[in-house]
């Protein structure tokens, strides 16, 4: 089966019915998706299909094919972060850490939809994101951030 | 130090802890350990050929790289860039320049373990003197090099400066020289007045990997030739299986094998997937496990029953059965609760000749070692524990059980093995903050003031089953299983209660502040077949909850406001007061009028070395609970970085939040009814209150943050429902006991 992900063909062998979560893990070593419940009921792993955010663990690959799958390691390069990743470390965000692609996956599907997000529309997208250390103050803030930094930005730039 | 009311047994768990900290100490300086000649180890990221490396901790490079082993496992609650300032702050350079690793299991940093909000506490001299000590070395191999005296040199930004000829030579251009010169065995801190790095809001040191996915916890590590297995763990503690049927899983594309281990059944296969898929596949039958028809609901009722011949005084002040006044009487319960870290148990056990390798994230790798060691009949040594990132911990990562499952797995099979727990899992398969029971009494005189105070609890012992971490403070010297027996006879010792009550059981009911004249603390312990553990703030948890919600209750019977009334009892406590002073300024208390259908609580506390108060404004909408902002005053001496002190008071908050809320597990005929993010909520972003936060410096030192801001939260939002309402909530969590008292009074809006 051949996959599209962060813009590269990648060739995978499995069934068409494993979780999209478990073949970026272990067939693709994409690790910056996480597994939190299996159920999508907590965010840890959303990555973007053709621009949309999807929980991977409940995504069959099968359905996938073909389609743009973008991942936490697709969401900036080295040369240029996205810019919700510079609001995340602006703003100190993570604390373990291990919740954060998810809910910058998240954020960065919001940012799309909404470039200048009211914190009611924050609140809409990010509340199917769980984070246990409780960072969602400075979430908020940081998309905050990163929303009036790209607003105030030429346009392009990363997704 | 801290002020409490003569306070028998003060803060054993910290003296504990202190043992932790005073073992690292010891082994800052010296040279190699006997011990250490058995001890397995593999090259890490600061041991680099021809680079100075004074002590176990600092690598400076000829290359100008500084290197600093963070022998505190980094959970969240930002220890590694706690370490990093300390570092950067007396080898002069930024914060940035400083690359840290977490090292590998081993007896040069005495007994490795994070917990009790101790990493700044214990890391706060030492790691700042093997900085200097390094620092002193380049220094001194400058003066050496050009043949003048060290006072006439000064580091700055990774080089060392002779203003009087103005010369300079770079860190990496010293280390050769560095190399041959004695280790300083005093080296001289900076003052208070000289810090330029302590007490900054500096970045976290981990930010960038954790925001580019780089970051590589337990779950992300692959070692060559991994099997990797799903757990099918017993429905009720105890249980083991009686037959089991795994012929169709076996046949399962993938499928390595399944085996019945010690706790449960493990299906190995080459991918986690396929382990997952062909768990399914296995027909298991059990037995019926240590209490079969046990419910956490009975238990309720058993500890409300239970005589208390076998309780113990936790502490006995002036005398509480001659106290005058009006007696108040008032009991309270708390549910079990699961820890629920993002990131499920897991961990990699390879089994070879020399020992056994293991990776995962756990708060106590030395732990680890000892249980792997005993399970397989080793010495310590021969155990190495690599540790990545824990995401996510709050306790649970204290205790082995998903080592111990890789190991067993990893025998069978004869390879490298990856156990990941699933969130059912996690949440059923033990480890739960303890259900409690409390009757709390309280005098009031005719001038309202508070005469007596007594406070009678009963719950599982956490004491009784940290034998293995008991042990794992014992030096190598002892044999494992004699370290095992002793550890795990101490903790039973002390969880019977048959020489000092259960100190963590009793915290937060004992060191109060409050001038009380007469005041007793009782504990009893009770057996249940459900494992428990610390869960972040502990005893606190449970007791401030209690103790801060029945004051309120005396304050409303005097007739007295709430806030006022903790205030004239507080008067020979100043770091109490001034916590609790702070948060009523914040929050504009008795100043500020709030919107009609919100009122606010009030509760403070002192933990983990620091001093925290919190005021919550909450209300009713459709029936549940809205908390609406959240001020919070921690005195934690000196911030070591305020912004991350501030972001621990915003998790503590949403965390206590969410299990004051909602938090509970129940156990219906032995088996744990929740099992994922649907049964056992959390709070999430909309649900979120404002949280404004202030930091008071009572103290030079510094005390603890990721855990002492959890304790007043339900407490504070407790009173603050009771003055919304009139309903006086009880029982945790709060929602659920506010909509049983709703239901039987329709008049409660």
């Amino acid at each position: 089966m051949k996959l599209k992900v962060n813009e590269e063909e990648r060739e995978v062998d499995v069934p068409e019915d494993v979780p999209l979560l478990w073949v970026l893990r272990e067939e693709l070593g994409l690790n910056g998706t996480k597994f939190g419940c299996g159920r999508a009921l907590c965010g840890a792993c959303t990555v973007h299909v053709d621009g949309a955010p999807k929980r991977a663990c409940v995504t069959a690959v099968g359905d996938v094919a073909g389609q743009a799958i973008t991942t936490i390691e697709g969401l900036g390069d080295e040369a240029q972060l996205h810019a919700l990743q510079q609001a995340w470390m602006e703003h100190n965000v993570p604390q373990c850490g291990y919740c954060q692609p998810g809910q910058l996956m998240m954020a960065a599907a919001l940012l799309r939809s909404k470039p200048e997000p009211t914190d009611a529309d924050i609140d809409a997208v990010m509340a199917g994101s769980i984070c246990r250390c409780g960072t969602y103050p400075r979430i908020r803030k940081a998309i905050h951030a990163a929303a009036k930094a790209r607003t105030g930005a030429p346009k392009g730039g990363t997704p | 130090m801290s002020e409490t009311k003569r306070r028998p047994g003060i803060g054993r768990r910290r003296f504990l802890l202190g043992m932790l900290a005073g073992t690292a100490g010891l082994c800052i300086y010296g040279g190699v350990r006997a011990s250490r000649a058995h001890e397995r180890s593999v090259p890490e990221l600061g041991d680099i050929e021809g680079a100075l490396k004074p002590n176990a901790y600092v690598t400076v490079t000829t290359d100008d790289r500084i290197i600093l082993a963070c022998d505190k496992q980094e959970m969240g609650q930002g220890t590694s860039t706690g370490y990093a300032m300390l570092a950067a702050e007396e080898l002069v350079v930024p914060v940035e320049r400083v690359e840290i690793y977490f090292p590998d299991s081993s007896s040069k940093f005495g007994t490795m373990g994070t917990g009790g909000s101790g990493s700044i506490v214990q890391g706060f001299v030492p790691i700042r003197e093997v900085a200097a000590a390094t620092r002193m070395m380049l220094v001194s191999a400058a003066a050496q090099q050009w043949g003048v005296d060290a006072s006439a040199l000064r580091a700055e930004n990774g080089s060392v400066i002779d203003d009087a000829s103005g010369r300079s030579a770079r860190y990496g251009e010293l280390v050769a020289v560095a190399r041959t010169l004695p280790v300083p065995q005093e080296p001289t801190l900076k003052s208070r007045e000289q810090f330029r790095v302590i007490g900054t809001p500096a970045r976290r040191v981990d930010n960038h990997a954790k925001v580019t996915g780089a970051a590589t916890f337990g779950l992300d590590i692959t070692v060559p030739n991994m099997a990797k297995a799903a757990m099918i763990h017993p429905p009720r503690q105890g249980a083991t299986v009686t037959s089991i049927d795994s012929d169709e899983a076996k046949q399962q594309p993938g499928v390595v094998d399944v085996v019945v281990t010690e706790r449960g059944v493990g299906v190995v296969a080459e991918r986690y997937w396929q382990a997952v898929r062909a768990a399914r596949l296995v027909k298991i039958e059990w037995t019926a496990g240590d209490m079969p028809e046990f419910t956490s609901e009975s238990l309720r009722a058993e500890m409300a029953a239970s005589p208390r011949e076998r309780a113990r005084n936790a502490l006995d002040e002036g005398d509480v059965d001659k106290a005058e006044g009006a007696l108040h009487e008032a009991v309270y319960e708390v549910p079990y609760l699961a820890h629920a870290p993002m990131e499920p148990l897991n961990a990699i056990a390879h089994i070879t000749d020399e020992g056994c390798e293991i990776w995962t994230g756990s708060q106590g790798p030395t732990g680890v070692q000892d249980a792997v060691a005993l399970a397989l009949g080793l010495e310590r040594g021969a155990v190495l524990v690599h540790t990545p990132f824990l995401g996510g911990a709050f306790g649970r990562r204290s205790h082995p059980e998903a080592v111990l499952d890789a190991v067993w797995l990893s025998k069978a099979v004869g390879r490298p093995v990856q156990v990941i727990w699933t969130r059912e899992d996690d949440m059923r398969s033990g480890r739960y903050r303890p259900q409690a029971w409390a009757r709390i009494t309280g005098r009031l005189d005719g001038a309202g003031a508070v005469t007596s105070l007594t406070f009678d609890t009963i719950s599982q012992s956490i004491m009784a089953e940290i034998g293995g971490l008991l042990g794992s403070l014992m030096p190598n010297a002892i044999p494992p299983r004699m370290r095992a027996w002793l550890g795990r006879n101490s903790a039973r010792l002390v969880g019977s209660n048959a020489v000092v009550a259960d100190f963590i059981a009793t915290e937060g009911a004992t060191h109060l502040g409050y001038a009380i004249p007469n005041r007793r603390v009782t504990y009893m312990p009770i057996k249940a077949p459900v494992s428990v553990s610390w869960w972040r703030s502990v005893g606190f948890s449970i007791n401030t909850f209690v103790v801060e919600s029945f004051l309120d209750e005396l304050a409303h019977a005097a007739e007295q406001d709430p806030y006022q009334f903790r205030r004239k009892m507080l008067g020979e406590s100043p770091r109490w007061l001034g916590v609790l002073d702070a948060v009523a300024e914040l929050s504009g208390w008795g100043t500020r009028e709030l919107p009609p259908g919100t009122a606010r609580g009030i509760a403070v506390a002192h933990a983990f070395g620091s001093y925290c108060a919190e005021v919550i404004e909450a209300r009713i909408d459709d029936g549940q609970i809205k908390v609406t902002k959240v001020y919070a005053a921690l005195d934690c001496g000196l911030a070591l970085n305020p912004d991350l002190v501030e972001s621990q008071i915003e998790g503590s908050v949403i965390f206590g939040l969410t299990a004051a809320l909602w938090g509970e597990i129940t156990v219906d005929k032995g088996v744990v009814q929740q099992g994922n993010f649907d049964d056992y909520r959390m709070m999430r972003m909309h649900e979120t209150p404002e949280i404004v936060s202030k930091l008071v410096e009572g103290a030079p030192e510094p005390g603890g943050v990721g855990e002492p801001a959890v304790a007043p939260l339900a407490p504070a939002l407790a009173n603050a429902i009771f003055t919304l309402t009139g309903e006086r909530l009880r029982r945790m969590p709060l929602q659920a006991e506010y909509a049983r008292r709703a239901a039987a009074s329709p008049k409660t809006s």
